[in-house]
């Protein structure tokens, strides 16, 4: 049986408030927020990095074996360094768990495709922080590898 | 659709979080707190979240997409399964910091409201959790669907504005590639 109705809408009551803020007051405080928590972010990202740079030499089987660590630590920084101004690392850091991800559901491994991104992130984060013409050439070359050995993003 | 052009009152709203990333979780609290949300429920893990689910009344619900294990798509499946459950209906927003095709639409599937891609950018949160306040979107419960409404309503498209079906069709027929946020918001109507 098929029901459709309308929900009572609970996020209604929120609009037109007249003790609240205007949307840009909202963001604004938002964003301060966010730019407080970059140094976080970065000590948080820098530690992470750390630990994927250390697979960078790995043999195939450690990487093999370790492959559900390495991309838990991924994750971490592909969800938070964007945050921080590092957008290149945490796409970067996004493919690596794209890899590892591929490993899982579809069986798909390739330990030099993975050693390049691992290098890759080495690299741009040697760099200045934000994100330029350079990063957008990595960024397209390392998306083409992972098409070229099977992984889907 | 409700109109709107002036303030927003954030501040009696209910919200819950469930992200097991620490620094992830803290960084979408930031902005709820910059969008004077002052209750607001965080919990590390699906387990965590049902219990909060089942016990308590939220106005949204903000599950994080990639958690080991039982990840936010499988959540939200929990969460339009329960209909005596108070948050069946409620609206679910999924953050995840990769946004396939494929993930969008079984997100879409399982009776997410929306996706949103991290790391969370305040205006982008803000301008969804606005449209969620505008629409009085309608809600399907069958035997295989629980959730809102996820067909798109034929308007006939202002003549200022070229017809986006083909666009539309080209996403999603390539299932392999990374969205970005407005195209994500593209197949959620």
């Amino acid at each position: 049986m098929v029901q459709i109705f309308t929900p009572e809408n609970r996020l209604a009551p929120i609009l037109g408030g007249l003790a609240g803020e205007t949307p840009n007051q909202l963001i604004a405080e938002a964003d301060a927020r966010v730019g407080a928590l970059r140094g976080v972010i970065r000590n948080y990202v820098a530690k992470g990095l750390e630990v994927i740079a250390g697979y960078a030499t790995a043999d195939e089987s450690i990487l093999f074996a370790e492959s559900a660590t390495l991309g838990d630590v991924a994750r971490g920084v592909a969800q938070i360094a964007g945050a921080a101004g590092m957008e290149t690392i945490g796409e970067i850091a996004c493919g690596i768990c794209a890899m590892i991800e591929s490993l899982t559901t579809n069986g798909v491994w390739h330990t030099e495709a993975l050693r390049v991104h691992i290098n890759a992130l080495k690299l741009v984060n040697q760099g200045a922080v934000g994100r330029d013409a350079t990063d957008d050439a990595i960024l397209r070359r390392l998306s083409a590898v992972r098409a070229a050995v099977g992984v889907l993003d | 659709m409700r109109s709107f052009t002036g303030k927003l009152d954030l501040s009696r709203s209910r919200v819950l979080v469930v992200d097991d990333l620490h620094p992830s979780r803290e960084l979408m609290l930031q902005v709820l707190m910059g969008f004077r949300v002052k209750n607001v429920h965080a919990c590390t893990s699906p387990v965590e979240a049902r219990e909060q689910i089942a016990a308590r009344v939220f106005d949204l619900i903000i599950v994080d997409g990639e958690m080991p294990g039982e990840d936010g798509i499988s959540l939200t499946r929990h969460v339009r399964a329960e209909p005596k459950q108070p948050n069946f209906t409620a609206p679910i927003l999924l953050v995840s910091s990769s946004t396939p095709v494929e993930k969008v639409m079984r997100a879409r599937d399982a009776g997410a409201n929306m996706v949103i891609k991290k790391p969370i950018a305040p205006a982008v949160l803000l301008a969804r959790i606005k449209w969620l306040a505008c629409n009085d979107r309608d809600f399907v419960k069958t035997d295989s669907y629980c959730g809102p409404d996820r067909r798109f309503k034929s308007v006939p498209m202002s003549e200022a504005f070229e017809e986006r079906r083909a666009d539309n069709l080209a996403l999603t027929a390539s299932p392999d590639r990374a969205m970005s946020q407005d195209e994500v918001d593209s197949l959620f109507g």
